[in-house]
């Protein structure tokens, strides 16, 4: 199953975006969406920002990441 | 890649394996072995197949390539949809990113900052963009499947 984790975009680094997700880093070196902003959260497919995620939907998600954890 | 049931498996599935490993889902020394037996258009064994893809093995009873394409084709969508194993309750629009598609090439990128083509691609519904990093030969004009925003494989129109 080929669920993607949501990020959240937190700054720019030598031309590469940094998404945090829960205190992991990693990066994209693309993004193919418009109006894209520090603090949004997103979906990175193969190194490349694909979407912008409601922050409503992505904190719904790691809730339920976290839920299944504990 | 072979016309086998494992082979068919792979290329439908290899889209996934970067987000299972995020996911914890599989170990990073088995997605580095797998992307080396794509690199070098070999096909994984059954055994390393149903420990990278467990859910869709287990789902496609009759070990065959023609099966494999009817899981993804049909059943796969429809799975997502209902809210079935991984999906159940998660929101919407997480789940829609790792539908199957078929669609048409309607335009071509490449970025110096990528090592692969991005195609724009016209669904039925909406255009989306998918990559070409494991799939690449195709062209503007060309029907093509995608699964998770990637390129599986071209088909006639």
């Amino acid at each position: 199953m080929c669920l993607n984790i949501p990020g959240k975009f937190v700054k720019v680094k030598k031309n590469k975006f940094i998404i945090d997700y829960n205190g992991k880093k990693r990066e994209a070196i693309l993004s193919v969406v418009e109006n894209l902003k520090i603090g949004d959260y997103v979906i990175v497919s193969n190194k490349i920002i694909v979407k912008i995620i409601p922050k409503k939907e992505a904190i719904k998600y790691l809730n339920l990441i976290n839920d299944v954890r504990k | 890649m072979e016309d086998t049931y494992e082979g068919m498996l792979f290329t439908y599935g290899i889209t996934c394996l970067e987000n299972r490993l995020y996911r914890g889902k599989i170990r990073k020394e088995d997605y580095d072995k797998a992307m080396d037996y794509w690199n070098k258009g070999k096909t994984p064994s059954s055994e390393f197949i149903s420990k990278i893809l467990p859910f869709a093995d287990e789902k496609i009873t009759e070990k065959t390539p023609e099966a494999v394409e009817r899981y993804f084709l049909e059943q796969h969508n429809s799975i997502i949809d209902k809210k079935e194993g991984e999906y159940a309750n998660m929101p919407d629009i997480l789940c829609e990113s790792c539908k199957v598609l078929i669609g048409d090439v309607v335009k071509i990128e490449n970025f110096k900052e990528i090592p692969y083509p991005v195609y724009r691609i016209k669904y039925k519904s909406h255009e989306d963009i998918a990559v070409g990093k494991f799939f690449r030969d195709v062209k503007v004009g060309d029907r093509v499947i995608t699964h998770n925003k990637a390129i599986v494989k071209k088909i006639k129109k």
